[in-house]
């Protein structure tokens, strides 16, 4: 069988912290989905990060050669990008959405010590994969919740 | 001039799917003679002719071949994606 034609991706959000959010807003008529799927299926924000609050997400990273990013925010953070190289969870089944949080992520691809005075120097981030899954942990290390966050996680495929 | 069709033309029927870790089946509203899949969101799409033999497609790319069926099986390993599939139909004479 012809597989495959060479990748290209439109959407590419991996992962998305956004809050707060802009409304979901329906394809025009007549007009394309380019969305593919509301925004806020996307984002994992669930509301403001307390100090000392981690969120964690997930993703396959085998699609991808690289991640990249950026980070906006009211409060320090502790941002995190993980890999493992776990083909199977701890009874030997294959990995699920519901495993991928007790694998070992022992490959560190990036972490951004982020500061909202330094934004030009701290706001993005890059790695390259080292491992078959990814985890990206945003841990709130500031002195009140946040106010606002706009942390987005891109797949690159090249 | 008589406007004919060429041999390998059909009528198209698309669809744009969402694949999940659960197995879903798509149905065509007839036989195919070619179906056309191309994976637009971010997880690999596995799918299926008869739900016993699988093959995967990586986020961006697509698969196209000749083949006569009525509905195809699709599902992630994890997380979720988008598929858009266009099965082609015979030209009814």
């Amino acid at each position: 069988m012809p597989f495959s034609h060479y990748p290209k991706t439109v959407g590419n959000i991996v992962l998305a912290w956004v809050h707060p959010s802009s409304p979901d807003v329906p394809p025009a008529d007549g007009m394309p989905d380019f969305l593919g799927l509301p925004f806020s299926e996307l984002n994992l924000a669930r509301g403001p990060l307390g100090p000392g609050t981690v969120a964690t997400g997930y993703h396959d990273a085998q699609p991808f050669t690289r991640f990249y990013g950026s980070i906006a925010c009211d409060q320090r953070l502790d941002v995190c990008l993980s890999f493992s190289n776990d083909e199977v969870d701890v009874l030997g089944r294959p990995v699920t959405d519901e495993s991928l949080p007790t694998l070992n992520y022992d490959a560190l691809g990036a972490r951004v010590l982020y500061d909202p005075t330094r934004q030009e120097q701290v706001g993005k981030f890059f790695t390259m994969i080292f491992g078959r899954w990814l985890r990206v942990e945003v841990k709130n290390v500031g002195e009140a919740e946040t106010a606002r966050v706009r942390l987005y996680v891109r797949g690159s495929v090249f | 001039m008589s406007l004919t069709l060429p041999t390998d033309a059909g009528e198209p029927m698309s669809a744009i799917l969402v694949a999940t870790p659960e197995v879903r089946r798509h149905s065509f509203a007839s036989g195919t003679r070619q179906v056309s899949l191309r994976n637009t969101g971010t997880n690999t799409l596995w799918f299926s002719f008869d739900k016993k033999h699988w093959y995967d497609v990586a986020c961006g790319t697509s698969w196209d071949d000749r083949v006569s069926v009525r509905e195809v099986w699709y599902c992630t390993q994890v997380g979720k994606t988008q598929v858009a599939v266009i099965g082609l139909a015979l030209v009814g004479a």
